[in-house]
């Protein structure tokens, strides 16, 4: 008779033919870009764009040019929402403030993911087929390998998405990325970037192998670091200009947040927001120069509300944004 | 470095085979191993572990699939290592919960006697996974196959929790039918 050890040992073998398409599609939808936002909500984020860009005049003084600057607003889900159908979330954007060429060229491409993708997949489900039959995971329709890799980078799934994509770029001024590498070490990272290292004063720094960087230098490290006895995952982008961002940061649902602003200790402004959301903290710390925008998030459990603030100040100084920042 | 220049590296026996190996597969062969095994220094040895054994099959074997061949030897080598550590260690990781959701498709704690019997199972598998719709299937094998963790699943596919949960479980239930049918629970 079968035990569930033997069970999950037998499924390890079955047929490589049934295993390497998950796993090709596991990896791609890892990086794929998670942005819903819809033309209404489009309408709603350039509004805010511009009120944004007016303000900014003043708010470079004052460093309030925070979490709402770089939001992205989802439109509300329909209350008949398909669960088959990607679920809309708010996000951030990662390398422009609202109003910048960045920010609108990333909101007007994911927002064409969103109408295209929901799109493609009702047309799917119309016709008795699986929501996302109409993906080419293997991007058949690009000309040659460097248009295949934009393709994955960035989640053209046919040629009308890549066209779209290209078109973007070229109207906004913005460069498209072509190689993404994943970092098998922190050393690997800090020798590709330059960049010094950035963590101090924890007593524990583990490096979990989410980490990847683009070929202008741009990177994503995620990671864990122990300070005081807890254990804190992180999730740290540091993005240039001039490139159209595939990804974005997706905001907690339903969470209460604060948000002030710290001066590190090599005196720059971080702006800084924390979310509430049932006893779990996420702390989201921005802070940008000319070419390049760091945003770091952290995550933990318990503590009172006035722990969590004294908590994030902490936390946010085991990070220099000095060299983050190029400064 | 291609697929084929680095099979070529083991069959020339040259050692930077697996440096290689690792710079292409390294990071992708430990996510395998860290969802069985929980523990970032077991996952590490079992990757080592697993460019030993590359090393040791290469030659006479030419994988057509680099990158299978090394997914299938680092699950092989993390669940006997798992098999090894003892029962204490096990309770805090992603495959303990995989493990208490696959026995609701087995009927005793016992266990599969024959090799022929293990073979006829995973080929009944196979035909059980082949048959299942394309989001099912992909479930299915990111949970239990790659032990990704349910919400982390739910999320690459762009699924909600629940929904991942929900069709999980029906999966579950329809493989416990079939292998009841196939004699083999």
């Amino acid at each position: 008779m079968l035990n569930r050890e033997e069970l999950f040992a037998a499924i390890g073998e079955i047929d490589d033919e049934l295993v390497l398409p998950v796993l090709a599609r596991l990896e791609e939808e890892r990086e794929k870009p998670r942005l819903h936002m819809t033309r209404k909500a489009l309408r709603v984020a350039l509004i805010a764009a511009v009120m944004a860009a007016l303000l900014a005049v003043t708010a470079v003084a004052s460093g309030v040019l925070g979490l709402k600057s770089r939001l992205v607003p989802a439109e509300t889900p329909a209350e008949t929402a398909d669960p088959r159908l990607p679920e809309r979330r708010d996000h951030i954007s990662l390398n422009g403030l609202a109003g910048s060429n960045e920010y609108l060229a990333c909101s007007e491409w994911l927002s064409f993911c969103d109408y295209y993708e929901e799109q493609m997949a009702r047309e799917c489900l119309a016709a008795g087929k699986e929501a996302e039959a109409w993906k080419d995971s293997f991007h058949a329709f690009a000309q040659n390998q460097a248009e295949r890799d934009i393709c994955r980078i960035y989640g053209a799934w046919d040629e009308t998405m890549f066209k779209r994509l290209n078109e973007i770029s070229q109207r906004y001024d913005l460069r498209l990325l072509t190689d993404i590498t994943y970092a098998p070490s922190q050393s690997y990272l800090f020798e590709t970037t330059g960049l010094s290292p950035y963590i101090r004063g924890v007593e524990r720094y583990d490096y979990d192998l989410g980490s990847f960087l683009f070929e202008d230098g741009s990177f994503k490290d995620e990671s864990t670091i122990s300070v005081n006895g807890e254990q804190y995952a992180y999730t740290l982008t540091c993005i240039h200009t001039g490139v159209l961002y595939p990804f974005s940061l997706e905001l907690p649902t339903g969470a209460r947040y604060r948000e002030w602003e710290h001066v590190s200790p090599e005196g720059i402004t971080l702006d800084m927001a924390l979310f509430d959301n049932e006893g779990s903290n996420n702390l989201i710390i921005f802070c940008n120069s000319e070419d390049m925008y760091v945003t770091l998030s952290l995550r933990w459990s318990g503590g009172t509300a006035e722990e969590a603030y004294a908590r994030a100040e902490l936390l946010a100084d085991c990070f220099d944004f000095a060299v983050l920042c190029g400064e | 470095m291609d697929d084929a220049s680095i099979i070529e590296l083991y069959w020339q026996r040259a050692e930077r085979a697996i440096a290689e190996t690792d710079a292409v597969y390294g990071r992708f062969c430990y996510r395998i191993a860290h969802n069985i095994l929980f523990d970032p220094q077991d996952a590490e040895e079992s990757v080592n572990d697993t460019w030993l054994a590359a090393w040791n099959a290469m030659p006479p074997h030419r994988p057509s699939c680099l990158k299978m061949f090394l997914a299938k030897l680092t699950r092989r080598i993390s669940v006997s290592r798992l098999r090894h550590s003892t029962a204490a260690k096990r309770g805090g990781g992603e495959v303990e919960l995989a493990l208490d959701e696959l026995a609701e498709c087995v009927s005793t704690p016992g266990g599969v006697e024959q090799e022929l019997e293990a073979r006829e199972l995973e080929q009944a598998i196979s035909r059980f996974v082949r048959s299942l719709p394309e989001t099912e299937r992909t479930l299915f094998i990111g949970r239990y196959w790659l032990v990704y963790p349910v919400n982390e699943l739910a999320r690459r596919l762009g699924l909600k929790p629940g929904t991942a949960r929900s069709a999980l479980s029906r999966t579950r239930k329809s493989l416990k039918e079939y292998l009841c049918k196939e004699e083999l629970c």
